[in-house]
């Protein structure tokens, strides 16, 4: 082989290595710089907050064997009150419930029972949060807004990230943001303003059969909500059984 | 007879109308009677199709995802960090499983060289001693 066949076989074996790289630079691979902002933002505004509350609405697909999907709403109100408590009443087509976290305790109501269930938790929101999913499967909606640290929490796993554009959810004005991990992608709408709330998030969970989706809109948030203790602590309503948490899992 | 046909009636013609009247309304009563049976049967399946749904419904809703980004991420993450171990299991189960067969063969296939050469040594000794 001449030398001059041999620089090209080289320039050809870099070529090689190198171009998938740089297509991947291009397109992806890390969080676009202004969309990075945007949800630091949120995140520090949510984490600067000790005490607010917020609605949720939320659609979400649940997938039969047939791999049809069926659509089921529910929605919540949700108190939080840092580091440790926590109340939440949900109503939805399946299922009602009510939960409080008031720092050493979850207690879960199913109202239409009358019957709740009560276990003991560690002592902050984070720790009780991935307690209750780890050991329950016990999940509130988008509860990633009430961690310590909400910019932590969901940058954890983000592979890709990009921003959208200014859309409108609600009539509010908002940031949209797009992003893509191993298991799911995700969206989130930021609200524009002194105020960078989440007004909307999409999970999609693309490994899962049909792809199912979960949706929900967050509104009426409220970040000086004046909540007295006792709506953080349960009182168990006249006639209402105990049961073990597990009963009360839907 | 100049009788007007149409007035007077042979009495086995009208017996003939009267029957043909109550044949046909048999029929009538008969055909109503066999669609409000298919009727009310379709009924009763698509209700036991409904509470069939229903039952499924309930009973085979396989998935309902985390709603949040975290424990989504986590509840996949860890079952497919569950799936890749058990399928790393299955294939070094295999792997061993099919090491021992080719083993036990081997020793199979030594087996039958032993007895083969066994033999041979046999037979060259009934030879040796034949000769």
């Amino acid at each position: 082989m001449s030398l001059r066949h041999r620089w090209l076989v080289l320039l050809a074996s870099v070529l090689m290595v190198a171009v998938p790289h740089l297509a991947i630079g291009q397109e992806g691979g890390d969080i676009g710089r202004q969309a990075d902002e945007v949800l630091r933002r949120m995140g520090d505004y949510l984490k600067a907050s000790r005490e607010f509350s917020f609605e949720t609405e939320v659609i979400y697909d649940s997938v039969l064997s047939t791999g049809r999907k069926l659509q089921f709403g529910r929605g919540a109100q949700v108190l939080v009150r840092k580091p440790n408590r926590l109340y939440a009443e949900v109503y939805g087509d399946l299922s009602a419930e009510r939960l409080w976290l008031d720092g050493s305790r979850f207690t879960l109501l199913n109202p239409d029972k009358n019957r709740y269930a009560s276990v003991k938790v560690p002592g902050t929101l984070d720790e009780a949060l991935d307690f209750l999913a780890a050991n329950y499967g016990i999940v509130s909606p988008i509860e990633d807004v009430v961690y310590s640290d909400p910019y932590a929490i969901v940058s954890e796993h983000i592979e890709t990230g990009r921003y959208v554009g200014q859309h409108i959810v609600r009539g509010v004005r908002c940031h949209h943001l797009a992003f893509t991990q191993a298991s799911v992608d995700w969206q989130v709408w930021v609200e524009d303003g002194p105020q960078p709330v989440p007004r909307k998030v999409v999970i999609s969970y693309k490994k899962v059969k049909s792809s199912p989706q979960f949706i929900v809109w967050l509104s009426n948030w409220n970040f000086a909500p004046q909540l007295s203790d006792s709506v953080f602590e349960f009182l168990p309503p006249p006639g209402a059984t105990e049961t073990k948490l597990e009963a009360l899992v839907p | 007879m100049n009788e007007d046909p149409l007035l007077v009636r042979c009495p086995w013609q009208d017996v003939r109308w009267v029957s043909a009247l109550v044949f046909a309304g048999l029929l009538v009563t008969l055909a109503a009677g066999a669609a409000g049976s298919s009727y009310e049967q379709r009924m009763k399946e698509r209700s036991a199709s409904e509470q069939d749904f229903t039952q499924r419904n309930e009973s085979v809703i396989h998935y309902r995802g985390p709603s949040s980004i975290r424990q989504s991420e986590r509840t996949y993450g860890k079952a497919e960090e569950r799936a890749a171990t058990e399928a790393k299991e299955r294939r070094v189960t295999a792997e061993a499983a099919s090491r021992q067969t080719t083993e036990t063969e081997g020793r199979r296939t030594s087996g039958a060289d032993e007895r083969r050469a066994g033999e041979a040594s046999y037979r060259g000794s009934i030879r040796q001693d034949s000769r």
